[in-house]
């Protein structure tokens, strides 16, 4: 029952990443845990985009599932290996500060999403947020 | 999503924001608060009505700051609603742009000194 959404890294397909976890949730999840959702997965999206792809064009998979009492975020995307849920800021990210607001959107990510996975896999980076939804 | 400027008494500019700055409202805000950043040096950013913001919300309006803080000016912001004052706060930007909770206590702000 999963719903997946692939993307490119335009800035039009960046954005209906919004539209489509509403729709993804339904209409029962609580309010302050999908504005939780809609935080943290901005801001991993865009660092895919932004510091995983840098200038380059790229894909970024989605996947959405309820798992019992937990909301599961799953990204996937072949740029460079890249850790979100211990790394610190890419160097790269220098040369984009314009388009960043640095270090401080990691922060948000680990604030709002407390349980970050991530795997290399088969040259793949798969990023795994989990939500409990009674904690919301 | 809804931006709209508003020039008060003492050269100070209001810009009233309003709806979901989410990826596509930021793109929406980028250009206004920009050109803000370029052009004014009194700046209160009203998120009175601000529904939602994230990465890309906060990025507009700290490029606009930065902007405006290298011309030796001052920008606020004003009454973020609870989740979007999380964010501001989680984020650290409000170490660079002051959280104000009155229009008075804006105007204060941007024109002491």
């Amino acid at each position: 029952m999963g719903a997946v959404l692939q993307i490119g890294t335009a800035m039009a397909d960046l954005a209906s990443i919004h539209p489509w976890l509403d729709e993804a949730a339904g209409p029962d999840l609580p309010a302050t845990l999908l504005n939780a959702m809609h935080v943290a997965l901005e801001e991993a999206v865009m660092n895919i985009a932004m510091h995983g792809y840098g200038q380059g064009e790229g894909v970024i998979a989605l996947r959405f599932d309820r798992e019992g009492e937990t909301v599961l975020l799953t990204l996937e995307d072949t740029a460079r290996p890249f850790n979100q849920a211990e790394a610190p800021p890419p160097p790269q990210a220098a040369s984009l500060e314009k388009a960043s607001i640095g270090g401080r959107g990691l922060k948000l990510l680990r604030h709002y999403c407390k349980d970050i996975g991530y795997e290399h896999v088969g040259g793949r980076n798969r990023l795994k947020l989990r939500f409990p939804l009674l904690a919301a | 999503m809804a931006i709209s400027i508003i020039e008060l008494d003492g050269n100070v500019t209001k810009a009233v924001l309003s709806g979901r700055i989410d990826i596509a409202g930021a793109g929406e805000i980028d250009m206004p608060l920009s050109l803000l950043g370029g052009t004014r040096r009194a700046v209160i950013v009203d998120l009175s009505g601000v529904e939602f913001m994230a990465s890309l919300g906060l990025r507009s309006i700290v490029m606009s700051a930065k902007a405006i803080f290298s011309k030796g000016g001052k920008a606020v912001l004003l009454s973020p609603q609870p989740a979007v004052e999380e964010v501001i706060t989680v984020s650290g930007v409000d170490e660079l742009i002051p959280i104000t909770r009155s229009e008075a206590e804006a105007l204060l702000a941007v024109t002491a000194g």
